[in-house]
């Protein structure tokens, strides 16, 4: 592209669609990673819990939850320096704010399950709340694979409200697989 | 009466920066490069005539090692760039009229 000033009114709004039509393309392009990322952690992490709790009985597996910020968290940031020439949107900000708030959320109903009601934090509160976050994210970036798979995971929760003990790991693996396949086909339908 | 194009929006590559910076919050200058296909020395001239003109923010660091330098769109680049856009739509219904 040149400094060219002898533009037509046709050209003028010929380079400003074609600009902005790219600049989506290159934002949108890595919109899925993400959700497979923490799809797969949870998938993985959820899956190993179960087979332990299954197998041994003891809940004190559940300490592993604390694996997924554990991998979740570099993992995220490596990707995200791979892509720093990437630009910042206000829909980046608007959906890490979402997110900081199902974050912040789960933080509190775990510190209050574990101090005052040991029945504040029950599965599907916490599972809707994910499917929720999911949910609104999809709404936000405009994308159907990953609303279609918050409201997946919101029924999922509502689903399993009759188990308990390491059944209940299986309701975040399907929530961990549902969300990485929400996540690749929104990759490929932006390819 | 037709409202006069902004000089400095109606050229080809600045036209195209603001086009970028219109629709994010902020860019790196290797970004706008790829996304323009322009040389890195024509687009810093075009990127300090802007910033000349209070329509972009330059902020010049570091990513880690590395330097980076982040462009903003201002509030009077975006009103700019939408009375630009507004000029044009008169000039094309004109045409249309015709």
């Amino acid at each position: 592209m040149e400094t060219n000033n002898n533009l037509s009114a046709e050209q003028s709004l010929k380079i400003i669609s074609e600009t902005m039509a790219r600049n989506c393309r290159a934002i949108e392009k890595n919109q899925g990673t993400y959700y497979i990322l923490w799809g797969v952690i949870l998938t993985l992490v959820s899956a190993i819990i179960y087979l332990l709790w299954n197998g041994t009985g003891n809940p004190i597996w559940n300490y592993l939850w604390f694996l997924i910020p554990a991998i979740g968290v570099p993992a995220a940031i490596f990707i995200s320096k791979r892509n720093d020439c990437a630009p910042k949107t206000y829909l980046h900000k608007t959906v890490g704010l979402i997110w900081c708030a199902f974050g912040i959320t789960a933080v509190c109903l775990t510190i209050l399950t574990c101090t005052v009601n040991p029945f504040v934090l029950d599965t599907y509160l916490i599972t809707s709340l994910f499917g929720f976050t999911i949910l609104s994210t999809g709404i936000v970036i405009k994308s159907w694979p990953i609303i279609t798979s918050g409201a997946l995971v919101v029924l999922l929760g509502a689903l399993y409200t009759n188990y308990g003990g390491a059944q209940i790991c299986l309701i975040w693996l399907f929530s961990g697989v549902i969300m990485t396949i929400g996540g690749a086909i929104a990759k490929l339908i932006r390819r | 009466m037709f409202r006069k194009l902004n000089p400095l929006l109606h050229s080809e590559l600045r036209l195209a920066v603001m086009s970028i910076l219109i629709g994010v919050e902020e860019a790196d200058f290797v970004y706008i490069r790829k996304q323009t296909g322009a040389t890195a020395g024509n687009l810093s001239v075009q990127i300090d005539k802007l910033s000349e003109a209070g329509y972009i923010t330059v902020e010049k660091g570091f990513k880690g090692k590395k330097p980076c330098t982040t462009c903003r769109a201002t509030d009077t680049g975006v009103k700019a760039f939408n009375e630009y856009v507004d000029a044009l739509k008169d000039y094309l219904s004109l045409q249309d009229w015709r």
